[in-house]
């Protein structure tokens, strides 16, 4: 056995010497679907930047970066793109995969495409920049400042600084804007590509771009708003004036159910002539319809019910607008045996609200009718408008009836999801993604703002239960392609779009693969690995592992050479003492094994200690009761009695009762050992492993029993009322050493040694490091 | 064999225990083990109730001093399982509702029987604190004198009346000196560094038992040689 352990023991030195040397094997890079000029990918995967090569290898770039965004607004960029990190805002230039960067600004930006421009918006509008691929050109510096009201009319861009409005063209130089008012408290909106300003105390609508004036008639008190199909708004004064995209003005009256608030917020469109708008200002929803100077219709909804969204073409874009309520049923609960649930109290079955959603689609002439109501489903995920569908989602809890058991799917016990579509043309032109469990879209990674799209009008792509990726076209429902089975897990896949093909990070535990796919047919092109083989952020812990174990490696080999002294642990020393009083005194010993399970080591250390207990009492032939908190704790404390028992030649003195479970309660198993110590009287009492807050009722009602009392523990915060309470205490590191003690076995006994350089090496480690933050202000 | 397989079994799933924690790919094996354990759990409880009854039922039997308590013991362990456990399959009781929904008769005895109990022994630690500090906190040397002077200030200032006293007594521009002598010099300081020698003396233990075990070396807590 001896040799078996040496050989062991060298076996695992040498591998633990190749770990020492071995290099680690850096990860992949990610990206974020940038393709340069030079054939490389782009994207920032958690943050750090990752290059994908021609050949689709990946390779983890600009470490420093820290979570980085990328951007590049045009193919006019060519090799050059912008990376956004805590660092600042950086411009990136790819050549051949190699990425070189240069600081534009330190800060946070918000990056908007203009064009071949970029428009850099610094937070708080502290600064406001236009970025070219060569140059950048500072329109507002910091300090200068603050910056808002950033829009885009074709080639111009506007921004307000300082409250006065500015115009930049083409040449990138601002120029003071000249309104027909005042530009303090001007408002300004964007609609349809057009930006118009107007004044609360002016009567005008004005389009800088164009220099067009436009005569309201009314004060502009309510503000300016921009419609989804274009259109512009200008309120106030008992008035809302509509400019179209054609450039013509329709002025609609006495809108009284209308506030400023619900002016620039609530729903609004334009069919026809008439303007609607679904208000909630008294406490539900009125759809109302304006015409041309008078109300024509104000159609209320049921009251309990929640806007989910809204729904209108925009500009260009047939169809009819949608909305989307939630809403809630009441059902009688009912378990899943199909049992009603009673209340405890009254005995009357429990209601409880289920929710629904309905839809509304506008019929013209002021009316919207329900064509859509399904209890017992939500929305979840994105309502979107894709071409002239309306796709969503819906989760539908199964039938829930009294008397009828509800079939559980033990693979996919949460409701299934079903993805819908829904023709803005007609409301004829509906379908729904109806496929077997595992088929169905995952809901965990259903996205959140809007369907991933593989092209402008789709297909749509999403990833289904069983971890395929599914290509669905939006004006159908039909599948096209699935790919083969993906390494998912419940976690949200991000994905990248390049080209000609689709990325997508596959997280699988703590491993992560970036999955190439045809973005065609959904066929798989590459799978390269993310995650690096050795997690470098712990290259330091195992540094000191490593050197820790290395030093007490050398000492348990060179400890078969020679002799080493060991300090006397008083504590250990009075094992046998105690052990020899309760065989003086005829009464048996305790040994209680803590609070821990065999997963911690001192548990380990505890059980260590017993067996050279146990195998004391066997030799003096006294009763020894060992108790246990956990069942597998009892179940090795059991064998490590039994062993000691047979070593010592006593096998026939063991008794299954020495051994004995009390609860896996705190203290519930305290109030057992204190029973034990009560009725019992053991002579000799001995706490090892791991203990809490019962530390002190136990070694406090040993010590009232009058027992000899040796505790060991490694709890710093527990120490203390083991060395108040208990004749001898082994602190910490004693608990660990105590095997070695007590065996005398050289190749232990080497162990102390090289736990005493272990110390040695963290002292010195520890007084560098305190002079260093001292007089060179490190921690700092 | 019986002492060299499970000294085989410890080495490798100590290693790869260890490997695993640094190498990525390979984490799932430290999740993995540990859903082995919990399945062995299960069948150690099996083993465990069993002693309990074995234990507790032969002191019954033999009218053992303090049988009532064992007793007890065996009509709660067995009235909490029949209540907790066969009432919810046989559908008594509580239909539709889980067994610990509140309300219910396990929720009942939790709550009114159990928690109070716990309670009770854990409120028997103010007192045990008392008896011990009153033993261990004598001026018998200079060590135990500063060790009884320190204690003193620590349970004083802690405590409002503490603070109240340092009022009466010290100058207002004085306030918090105490508060930061006790917070930042005596635990901050002595306290705090006192335990981090003790952890960071524990930890290489620590990693010294760990080595042992998966080396072979340390074998006691198989039962010795």
């Amino acid at each position: 056995m001896l040799d078996l352990g040496k050989s062991v023991f060298r076996w695992a030195l040498a591998l633990l010497l190749s770990f020492a040397l071995m290099s680690p094997a850096l990860s992949q890079p990610l990206s974020q679907g940038i393709q340069t000029s030079d054939g490389f990918g782009y994207f920032a995967e958690g943050g750090v930047v990752h290059s994908l090569s021609p050949k689709r290898r990946l390779k983890k770039l600009l470490p420093e970066l820290e979570e980085a965004k990328l951007m590049r607004p045009s193919q006019g960029w060519d090799n050059s793109f912008l990376v956004q990190s805590k660092s600042g805002l950086s411009r990136a230039n790819s050549q051949s995969g190699a990425l070189s960067t240069q600081l534009i600004s330190k800060g946070d930006f918000t990056l908007t495409p203009w064009g071949e421009r970029v428009v850099a918006t610094e937070k708080d509008g502290k600064s406001l920049r236009v970025l070219t691929p060569e140059d950048a050109v500072v329109l507002c510096a910091d300090g200068e400042g603050p910056v808002d009201s950033v829009l885009f009319d074709g080639e111009q861009l506007l921004y307000r600084k300082n409250g006065l409005f500015y115009a930049v063209d083409a040449s990138n130089s601002p120029r003071e804007l000249s309104l027909p008012f005042s530009a303090k408290g001007a408002d300004s909106a964007e609609a349809g590509g057009r930006v118009f300003v107007t004044h609360p105390e002016a009567q005008v609508l004005y389009r800088p771009a164009t220099d067009e004036s436009y005569d309201l008639g009314h004060l502009a008190a309510y503000g300016v708003r921009g419609l989804p199909a274009g259109e512009v708004l200008a309120g106030g004064d008992g008035h809302i004036s509509l400019l179209d995209n054609n450039g013509f003005l329709r002025k609609y009256s006495e809108p009284a159910e209308i506030t400023r608030a619900s002016f620039l917020k609530a729903p609004a469109f334009v069919h026809g002539r008439a303007l609607h708008f679904i208000s909630d200002a008294r406490g539900y929803y009125d759809l109302i319809t304006y015409h041309v100077d008078r109300r024509i219709a104000a159609q209320s909804l049921e009251p309990g019910i929640e806007l989910e969204t809204f729904l209108a073409p925009s500009n260009g874009e047939r169809g009819l607008p949608l909305l989307f309520f939630n809403t809630e049923f009441d059902e009688k609960k009912v378990d899943d045996d199909g049992r009603e649930i009673l209340d405890l109290d009254t005995g009357k079955p429990v209601i409880m609200k289920v929710k629904g959603h309905q839809l509304y689609s506008f019929q013209g002439q002021g009316i919207w009718e329900k064509v859509h109501l399904e209890p017992r489903s939500r929305l979840i995920g994105p309502v979107e408008r894709i071409g002239e569908t309306a796709v969503y989602a819906t989760q539908t809890l199964p039938p829930n009836q009294p008397g009828v058991e509800r079939d559980i799917n033990h693979r996919y016990p949460y409701p299934q999801v079903i993805l819908r579509g829904t023709s803005t043309i007609d409301t004829t032109g509906e379908w729904s993604l109806k496929v077997p469990r595992g088929q169905s879209p995952s809901k965990p990674r259903l996205p959140e703002k809007s369907w991933p799209m593989l092209g402008a009008e789709g297909p749509l792509t999403l990833t289904s239960e069983a971890g395929r990726l599914l290509s669905i076209d939006p004006q159908s429902g039909e599948v096209q392609w699935s790919s083969k089975k993906l390494p998912v897990d419940e976690a949200s896949p991000p994905m990248y779009l390049w080209p000609e093909q689709l990325g997508l990070v596959a997280a699988s535990g703590t491993t992560k693969k970036l999955v190439l796919l045809d973005a065609k047919d959904g066929s798989i092109l590459a799978k390269p690995s993310l995650t690096a083989t050795l997690d470098l952020e712990k290259a330091g812990h195992f540094a000191g592992v490593a050197v820790l174990c290395l030093a007490l490696a050398f000492y348990i080999y060179a400890a078969g050479k020679r002799e080493l002294y060991i300090r006397k642990i008083a504590g250990l020393q009075a094992l046998d003492e105690a052990v020899g009083r309760a065989t003086e005194m005829g009464k048996p010993v305790l040994y209680v094994t803590g609070l821990a399970d065999v997963d911690d080591i001192q548990t380990l250390a505890a059980l260590s200690i017993l067996s050279h207990v146990a195998r004391k009492t066997a030799e003096y032939d006294t009763p020894i009761v060992a108790t246990t908190s956990r069942a597998v704790t009892y179940s090795a404390a059991q064998e490590v009695v039994r062993d000691a028992f047979t070593i010592a030649g006593r096998p026939d003195a063991f008794n299954v009762e020495s051994v004995r479970y009390i609860s896996d309660d705190q203290f519930g198993y305290t109030a057992g050992v204190d029973g034990i110590m009560l009725r019992e009287k053991p002579a000799a009492n001995f706490y090892m492993g791991k203990f809490y807050a019962e530390s002190l009722i136990l070694a406090e009602t040993g010590h009232a029993t009058g027992a000899i009392q040796i505790a060991g523990t490694a709890q710093p915060s527990q120490l203390p009322f083991f060395v108040a309470a208990c004749d001898y205490t082994l602190i910490g590191e004693e608990l660990f050493a105590a095997s070695a003690y007590l065996s005398k076995d050289p190749l232990q006994v080497g162990s102390l040694r090289g736990q005493d350089v272990g110390k040695a090496i963290v002292m010195v480690c520890l007084l560098l490091g305190s002079l260093y933050v001292t007089f060179f202000g490190g921690g700092a | 064999m019986k002492r060299q397989v499970p000294l085989l079994i410890t080495f490798l799933s100590g290693l790869l225990l260890v490997v695993q924690y640094y190498v990525v790919p390979l984490n799932f094996i430290g999740k993995l083990m540990s859903g082995w354990f919990q399945a062995i759990t299960a069948f150690a409880y099996v083993l465990a109730a069993l002693s309990l009854f074995m234990v507790n039922g032969k002191r019954i039997r033999d009218r053992h001093p303090g049988w009532i308590y064992n007793l007890v013991l065996l009509l709660s362990l067995a009235g909490t399982l029949y209540i907790g456990l066969i009432c919810h399959f046989i559908g008594r009781g509580y239909p539709g509702n889980q067994p610990i929904a509140e309300g219910t008769a396990w929720s009942w005895m939790f709550e009114y029987i159990f928690t109070p109990l716990s309670a009770t022994m854990y409120s028997l630690l103010a007192f045990f604190i008392a008896s011990a500090s009153f033993r261990a906190f004598k001026a018998k040397s200079i060590e135990a004198t500063l060790l009884l002077g320190s204690a003193f200030l620590v349970m004083i200032f802690r405590v409002p009346l503490g603070e109240l006293m340092w009022a009466s007594i010290a100058p207002a521009e004085a306030e918090g000196y105490m508060t930061w002598f006790i917070d930042t010099f005596i635990m901050g300081a002595f306290s705090n560094a006192g335990q981090r020698a003790i952890q960071v003396a524990a930890a290489i233990g620590l990693i010294s038992v760990s080595l042992k075990i998966i080396l072979g070396i340390e074998r006691s807590y198989l039962g010795g040689d």
